[in-house]
């Protein structure tokens, strides 16, 4: 099927801006898949990349349509389509934002109690 | 395997299970809702399947229960030790080996260190410096794979390992199989010094760089398991030899061990009481 996916881009340090994208993909794919379709055309598109392979991980977090969602686990299943990165984590590129942080942040949480 | 060997498999190279008639998988477990979620219905549905990597067996050898041998102050634990296993881990034993060695790595860590007299290291007390060329001959490819205009991307180095590993390295193992892959693997070596191209990127996003790391130790793990495949010439727990398809009570408690890498690793043969005893590979 023909997806018109628009993805929010940044550079570090740089202003977002909005880039469409026009790709062919099997039915069934996923967003991830989409993700990869695209990556092979456009190789300097930053996106979390797959980890777990079975929707566990949360590694590869989006903003899908404005909802947080597993991008290995959400079939693409209208023609349009729109990914964002997730908020509340510094962002280092595009939909790639620093999972390291927010880890991080997980581990102080037990602390503040002691 | 030997369905998918013969070409007797699916398009996309695997076999179908049919479990439309198992009611106990329809409960609702974590992994069925996220076939769900792909839109696969395992009530309506077959399912496509393949032999796949699951786990290392074999890995560093340690001091038991975790210190690296000829390394200090370094701790293995989990599924890069080897020797917990022996010819298979049973299923469910690989998350307590996490657990277990992971406290033990961490207790003889901080006996070593108490050992020790070491003056605390504050930040900026080191300082990083550039890699002298001929320190590290992966270092030294890898910068010289960001100077070519052209060249193999490393996506492409990286899909060829995959297929020889999946080809010869797998389910199933033969002498001459494991020959060819040993060649193919030093071939592949030769690639990454001499053809492999990097894309020259600012910043710290890099996926071609880190693939490229990780394709250098991929390199060494796999020439390391098939050398050690090729000199098992018998069939133990997940190790199957189709040309010698018996266990051999002669490798009773006999374990392999690689040294060095690359061109200048070699694998030895050691006896039930643990003393190298002789080199097999090359």
């Amino acid at each position: 099927m023909k997806v018109s996916c628009q993805i929010r881009r940044q550079e570090p340090g740089g202003n977002p801006w909005w880039e469409r994208y026009e790709v062919e993909i099997r039915d069934g794919s996923t967003a991830m898949d989409l993700l990869h379709a695209i990556a092979g055309r456009d190789p300097g598109l930053a996106f979390p990349p797959h980890h777990c392979k079975m929707g566990i991980c949360s590694a590869c977090s989006l903003l899908i349509d404005g909802r947080q969602r597993l991008a290995c686990r959400t079939l693409v299943s209208a023609p349009e389509i729109r990914l964002e990165p997730i908020p509340g984590s510094p962002l280092i590129k595009d939909l790639l934002v620093d999972f390291l942080a927010w880890q991080e942040k997980l581990l102080t949480l037990g602390k503040e109690s002691e | 395997a030997r369905e998918i060997a013969a070409g007797e498999g699916t398009e996309a190279g695997g076999v179908c299970v049919d479990a439309r008639n198992v009611p106990a998988l329809m409960e609702q477990s974590r992994y069925v809702k996220f076939l769900q979620d792909l839109g696969v219905d395992l009530s309506r549905d077959m399912q496509q399947v393949a032999p796949g990597a699951h786990y290392s067996l074999g890995g560093v050898k340690v001091q038991p229960p975790t210190a690296c041998l000829g390394m200090p102050g370094v701790f293995a634990s989990g599924e890069v030790m080897g020797g917990v296993h022996g010819a298979n881990r049973l299923a469910g034993n690989a998350l307590p080996e996490t657990q277990v060695f992971g406290a033990l790595a961490a207790r003889e860590s901080i006996e070593y260190l108490r050992s020790k007299s070491y003056a605390p290291v504050r930040p900026g007390d080191m300082k990083p410096r550039p890699v002298e060329r001929g320190e590290s001959q992966v270092w030294d490819s890898l910068c010289l794979a960001r100077t070519r205009q052209s060249g193999r991307p490393v996506e492409e180095l990286e899909f060829n390992l995959r297929e020889i590993m999946q080809r010869y390295g797998a389910t199933i193992r033969t002498g001459p199989g494991l020959e060819e892959a040993l060649a193919r693997v030093e071939k592949l070596r030769r690639t990454f010094r001499e053809e492999m191209m990097l894309p020259v990127r600012p910043g710290v996003w890099h996926p071609e760089l880190v693939k490229a790391t990780e394709l250098a130790n991929m390199l060494e793990v796999a020439q390391a398991l098939l050398a050690c495949a090729l000199v098992r010439t018998e069939t133990r727990g997940a190790h199957f030899r189709d040309d010698f398809p018996d266990r051999d009570e002669r490798f009773d408690g006999h374990n392999f061990v690689v040294r060095g890498h690359g061109e200048k690793m070699s694998v030895f043969r050691c006896d039930r009481s643990g003393k190298e005893k002789v080199q097999v590979w090359p």
